[in-house]
């Protein structure tokens, strides 16, 4: 932990972080005086997509139109990087395109890699490396749409049959709860970050991490039948819209800073109330 | 045990503790410093009995004449590698405990990638933004960047705090400088004095050329460096109205010119407090005797010919000078501040007066000098607080179970 951040924290009213599992990254000095709350996603421009309400009707991507047998899997990140499990997305749609002629996988996302603690492939092009190692089963049916639009993202999305989020341990993506936001069956790394969002087999699927066998087997089996799975990603949208929408999130978020406000900077009833009330999973760093 | 004690300086606050650890218990003590202190200087049993590493000294991140704020938290993470290659370069070195101090930090970051044992962080000060420390003396302005500077230089000593172990405080005051939150994490252990150097007895009633005249009243000051966050400003207030009443009182001032905390320079516009503090009065100086820094030796010879010694620090770390002089059995005159407190109660072991109030401190230093025999009894009694509560042989035993306590913990 950075001096610095310790300085912030020591001389802040209160630490406000989206999520458990961040709160767990911080010092246990410090962990009782933060509040805890995700900012929330816009479900008033990220909605239920009527592909995954019915389950049918006509779906396009970017101009293209995708037909109804098509199985789409998708991926989406801010740079097509390690930590967000590009790697493994790739493998896993190598995978998935040789086992099905119908299956196209897409992914949205910044090819050259933009984090600066990436020593190894910071300012370089990911897809391109992993690329040259195992050259893609069948480019056609591999679609890297690159940086793309709010409004292509959402299509995507909305013509998902199954979301994958493989990244390794970090701040649950936007893009996930994006995903779970317009229904989609997401398909997630087992990781604290993950576990905290999403309930296995209620509302997504989580799978070992590293066990690439069995994240395959738990996409194909999604694949073959879409209608039994639909459920999780209708259950998905339902809980993003209670607990990570800006409509549950904001009016929370403006009630603690001005209870923080009006107390003058007195966070200790704020705290008693965080502590009593909606804390429910306490996910400190397991060392 | 095999410790490795860690600190720019050596011996500074571990060079008597290791040898007294390996003396009394043959614990290996072994040193990781940058340069060796000229107060006090290392002794040469503690040069034979102690393993030294010299660490490269850290590069300098002071700019110009300006405050170094911005730049500290740099410096400490430099500091951090250079211990970090030190010890990388010294396989022989794997100790079972380090024990590090850091007056803005102990540089350890980076050693859990090296060392698996418990780190011990010697947890002296957390500075303040305001009523107390170098933000203490707002008569002395500008105290402009005293906001700034606190929190800058408290950035190393949090994630120092968050690393280790365990901390220990010399003094309770010390503790409680520190964020609640980690008080459960620090114990409070005084360094110990050397009781059989710092003593009451005969000393030759001379200063150098200067002989000093059986009857002839002596005051005392000692400080590091003769700075307003030591009062030296306000002892000089005092000692000139004291001998314009009194014909027969010598001071004895002792410490160097340079300034180790705070704004003095800016607000002198010099680099001597000292000096200027001298030209604000037209003091008697053939009735000071400014005998700069010392030798320990020379120190006791002083405080053992003092009739009262004066020591009006700012709410800060106490100094080791002030527990010298009561374990010299010298009648202490102190600032009525908190660390002083936390040694010297009023009346019993001592005298303490409001700092700024120097009408208080001239009268009070007066009524020792004009019966010296009177006031006796405070310091014998201070001689016997040292004793009891301060010295080496008092402190090194918790100490040390200390220091076994946490080298047995698991991490």
């Amino acid at each position: 932990m950075a001096g610095i951040e310790l300085l912030d924290l020591e001389h802040a009213a209160l630490g406000w972080t989206p999520t458990q599992w961040q709160r767990g990254l911080f010092p246990v000095e410090y962990r009782d005086a933060f509040l805890v709350q995700h900012d929330g996603i816009d479900t008033l421009r990220v909605t239920l997509s009527p592909w995954h309400a019915q389950g049918a009707g006509p779906r396009s991507i970017a101009g293209r139109s995708i037909s109804a047998a098509t199985k789409v899997v998708t991926f989406v990140a801010r740079s097509l990087d390690r930590l967000r499990g590009f790697d493994r997305f790739l493998a896993l749609a190598d995978v998935l395109i040789r086992a099905g002629s119908d299956v196209l996988c897409i992914a949205v996302g910044d090819p050259i890699v933009r984090r600066g603690l990436d020593v190894t492939f910071h300012n370089r092009d990911y897809p391109a490396h992993l690329m040259s190692l195992q050259p893609s089963a069948d480019k056609e049916r591999l679609w890297l749409l690159g940086p793309s639009s709010p409004q292509v993202v959402a299509e995507v999305l909305g013509a998902s049959d199954l979301h994958v989020a493989p990244g390794r341990p970090f701040p649950v993506a936007r893009s996930t709860l994006e995903a779970m936001a317009r229904g989609c069956v997401v398909l997630a790394s087992d990781t604290e970050p993950h576990h905290e969002i999403i309930t296995p087999d209620q509302t997504g699927l989580l799978v070992e991490g590293p066990d690439a066998d069995a994240m395959a087997r738990r996409a194909l089996a999604v694949l073959a039948d879409p209608a039994a799975y639909r459920p999780l990603g209708i259950a998905a949208a339902v809980l993003v819209q209670e607990r990570y929408s800006q409509d549950a999130c904001l009016p929370r978020l403006a009630e603690r800073f001005w209870e923080l406000a009006a107390a003058g900077g007195d966070r200790s009833s704020l705290i008693a109330k965080e502590n009593n009330g909606q804390r429910t999973t306490d996910n400190g760093p397991k060392t | 045990v095999k410790i490795l004690f860690i600190h720019d300086a050596f011996p500074a606050q571990f060079g008597r503790l290791a040898l007294e650890l390996t003396r009394r218990h043959g614990w290996k003590c072994s040193f990781l410093v940058q340069s060796l202190s000229s107060c006090p200087t290392p002794t040469p049993e503690m040069l034979q009995a102690l393993e030294l590493h010299q660490v490269p000294l850290a590069a300098e991140h002071r700019s110009g004449e300006g405050i170094p704020w911005p730049q500290i938290y740099g410096h400490y993470l430099d500091q951090c590698r250079s211990v970090f290659e030190a010890i990388r370069a010294r396989p022989q070195l794997r100790p079972e405990l380090v024990v590090a101090h850091g007056g803005r930090g102990a540089p350890t970051l980076f050693l859990r990638e090296l060392l698996e044992c418990p780190i011990i962080n010697y947890c002296e000060y957390y500075f303040a933004t305001s009523h107390r420390d170098i933000s203490y003396r707002i008569d002395l302005p500008p105290a402009e960047p005293a906001p700034f500077f606190p929190r800058c230089i408290n950035a190393p000593t949090l994630a120092t705090l968050v690393d280790c172990d365990a901390g220990y405080s010399a003094t309770h005051w010390q503790k409680q400088s520190f964020p609640a939150r980690f008080h459960s994490k620090i114990e409070v252990h005084f360094d110990g004095i050397d009781t059989d150097l710092y003593s009451p007895g005969p000393a030759p009633r001379s200063i150098g050329e200067r002989s000093i005249p059986e009857g002839t009243r002596v005051v005392t000051f000692v400080s590091r460096g003769l700075e307003s966050i030591r009062g030296f400003d306000l002892f000089m207030k005092a000692a000139h109205r004291i001998a314009q009443v009194r014909t027969d009182v010598v001071f004895v001032v002792v410490g160097g010119d340079e300034i180790h905390y705070g704004w003095d320079k800016l607000h002198t516009g010099a680099p001597s407090f000292k000096e200027w503090v001298l030209r604000q009065e037209s003091y008697d100086l053939s009735r000071f005797i400014f005998v700069g820094r010392i030798l320990p030796e020379k120190l006791t010879d002083i405080l053992r010919l003092s009739d009262l010694h004066i020591y009006l620090t700012a709410p800060f770390v106490l100094s080791w000078s002030v527990l010298n002089a009561m374990a010299c059995g010298c009648v202490v005159l102190g600032s009525d501040v908190p660390p002083v407190r936390e040694v010297i109660r009023p009346g019993e072991n001592g005298l303490i007066e409001p700092l700024f109030d120097v009408d208080r401190l001239t009268d009070t230093a007066l009524r020792v000098l004009d019966d010296p025999a009177a006031f006796a009894p405070l310091g014998h009694a201070a001689h016997r607080t040292i004793q009891e509560y301060y010295s080496l042989e008092v402190c090194i035993p918790p100490l040390g179970e200390f220091f076994e306590r946490v080298a047995a913990m698991k991490r």
